[in-house]
């Protein structure tokens, strides 16, 4: 029985223009979409980088990005501490039922209020990960949910990519034109971990280094959902962003029962 | 920027059938004083369409054709730590006094961000940058003895060339046609260089550019 489970999300907004990007910092956004105060927040240290606030929410740890040019909002498993190298694996979301739930509050808080001013474009990925001892079990995992039609054989070779797109028109006001992207692969993680003495410095209070890294490969099979408008002069508004995203998570979830992974937790019940 | 800090992922990818080579390789060192125009292949991990764009008289001429790299040819910590000078000298300008003849306002310094940080997920060289009053940054680079100069402001963009003897072209855009930076800043290089420039068309959104403060 090959068990997948989300790996990540991430929700993306692209300004109008330069002119219309009101860019606020990632700890006012969390506030915004969250309503409490994030566990971490960076300030924009150059102008060039992002402001990031993130935080545990349940068994997920969620973030938001502020970008010169883009807001992310990102979701992945709160990481639970590792007690020593055979504690390393890969973290998936356990739960994709409050990954879902997460998705839905930030489209809904877009909905209320144009946290970024004029948006132009919208994205949202979701990937999906099999652990699996090998490529020749990762590209075994990959064809059991890639359909028939693309009459695609795979046996043991390793770092496979495999994406299609087949875009529609969304019923939304704005009638923007939307890729749907599904990409299969093979993918090698590398999970490394660093002990840090109380203080997060590199050396202890005696001057010794702390311990070095750990690290483990893993081989995975990978399906990644992605969809995204395509650019538009037009601005889309607040109520249709919440649409197109709410459209797009019905276009995933439809698409994952197609496919056969059959995440739990991840479509409308 | 998210909580990955203790995962590495190393995406593997297919080669696809290439109906073209790999692209022409830019010169092993670029800085905006040296300006090769050859950089677009940076990044270029995925197999992705690509839409050959040919400015010459008119700028009518698109071929859509595909290729394929996956060797970057400029990496990216290179790339990002002239642009962290870019950033902080930005900030620097933009906190200067109102009445310091560097200053620009604080719209302008939104505005310029955004383009230098589409400037850097396109791989495009670090510019050079000097101000023109409060209202507009000028970014700047060289190429022999031909200058491409990008005058931003608020709300438009203008993109002017030039040689020696005179100004070869000049291009104007408005903050609607900037709502897709890639597509104009393409549109410039192709400009520039005076030959096909190739812009990727992967149908998907790229990953956040990730720059130290």
């Amino acid at each position: 029985m090959i068990e997948w489970k989300v790996s990540m999300s991430r929700v993306t907004l692209f300004p109008a223009s330069p002119a219309s990007f009101s860019p606020v910092s990632g700890l006012q956004l969390f506030h915004d979409v969250w309503g409490v105060d994030p566990d971490n927040f960076q300030k924009q240290g150059n102008p060039l980088a992002p402001s990031f606030a993130q935080g545990r929410r349940g068994g997920l740890m969620v973030g938001c990005s502020v970008h010169p040019s883009r807001i992310d909002f990102n979701f992945g498993p709160a990481l639970p501490p590792i007690q020593g190298s055979s504690t390393i694996a890969v973290q998936l979301i356990q739960n994709a039922r409050q990954l879902r739930r997460g998705l839905l509050e930030v489209f809904d808080a877009l909905g209320r209020d144009s946290v970024a001013g004029a948006v132009a474009r919208v994205a949202m990925t979701i990937q999906v990960l099999a652990v699996s001892p090998d490529f020749a079990g990762a590209n075994n995992a990959i064809m059991g949910v890639i359909p028939a039609h693309y009459g695609l054989r795979l046996g043991d070779e390793e770092d496979v990519l495999f994406q299609v797109n087949v875009p529609y028109v969304s019923q939304t006001a704005s009638r923007a034109r939307m890729n749907a992207v599904t990409k299969w692969g093979g993918a090698r993680l590398q999970v490394m971990t660093f002990t840090l003495p109380a203080g997060g410095s590199i050396t202890s209070s005696t001057g010794a280094i702390s311990e070095g890294p750990q690290k483990r490969d893993f081989i995975a099979a990978s399906v990644s959902f992605e969809i995204n408008s395509v650019p538009l002069e037009a601005q889309i508004s607040s109520a249709d962003q919440a649409l197109l995203f709410r459209e797009g998570l019905g276009w995933v979830e439809q698409r994952q029962l197609e496919l056969g992974l059959i995440v739990e937790g991840l479509r409308n019940v | 920027m998210f909580d990955h800090s203790t995962r590495i992922y190393q995406q593997g990818l297919i080669v696809l059938d290439s109906s073209v080579g790999v692209p022409e390789l830019p010169p092993a060192a670029m800085s905006a004083g040296d300006f090769g125009w050859g950089f677009s292949t940076l990044a270029l991990h995925a197999p992705s369409l690509t839409e050959s764009i040919s400015h010459g008289v008119d700028f009518d001429s698109q071929v859509v054709r595909t290729t394929f790299s996956s060797v970057p040819v400029l990496w990216a910590s290179e790339l990002t730590g002239d642009y962290q000078e870019l950033g902080v000298a930005l900030r620097e300008i933009t906190e200067l006094d109102d009445d310091d003849e560097w200053h620009v306002d604080p719209p302008v310094y939104v505005a310029a961000g955004y383009i230098a940080s589409e400037l850097l997920r396109m791989s495009f060289p670090a510019p050079r940058i000097f101000n023109h009053g409060p209202k507009s940054v000028v970014f700047n680079w060289s190429s022999g003895a031909n200058n491409l100069y990008l005058t931003i402001s608020a709300d438009r963009m203008s993109a002017l060339i030039s040689s020696p003897d005179r100004i070869e072209r000049r291009i104007d855009y408005s903050a609607k046609q900037l709502a897709d930076p890639s597509l104009a800043l393409f549109s410039i290089e192709a400009a520039y260089s005076g030959k096909p420039v190739e812009r990727v068309l992967p149908g998907t959104t790229p990953d956040p550019q990730e720059i130290c403060a």
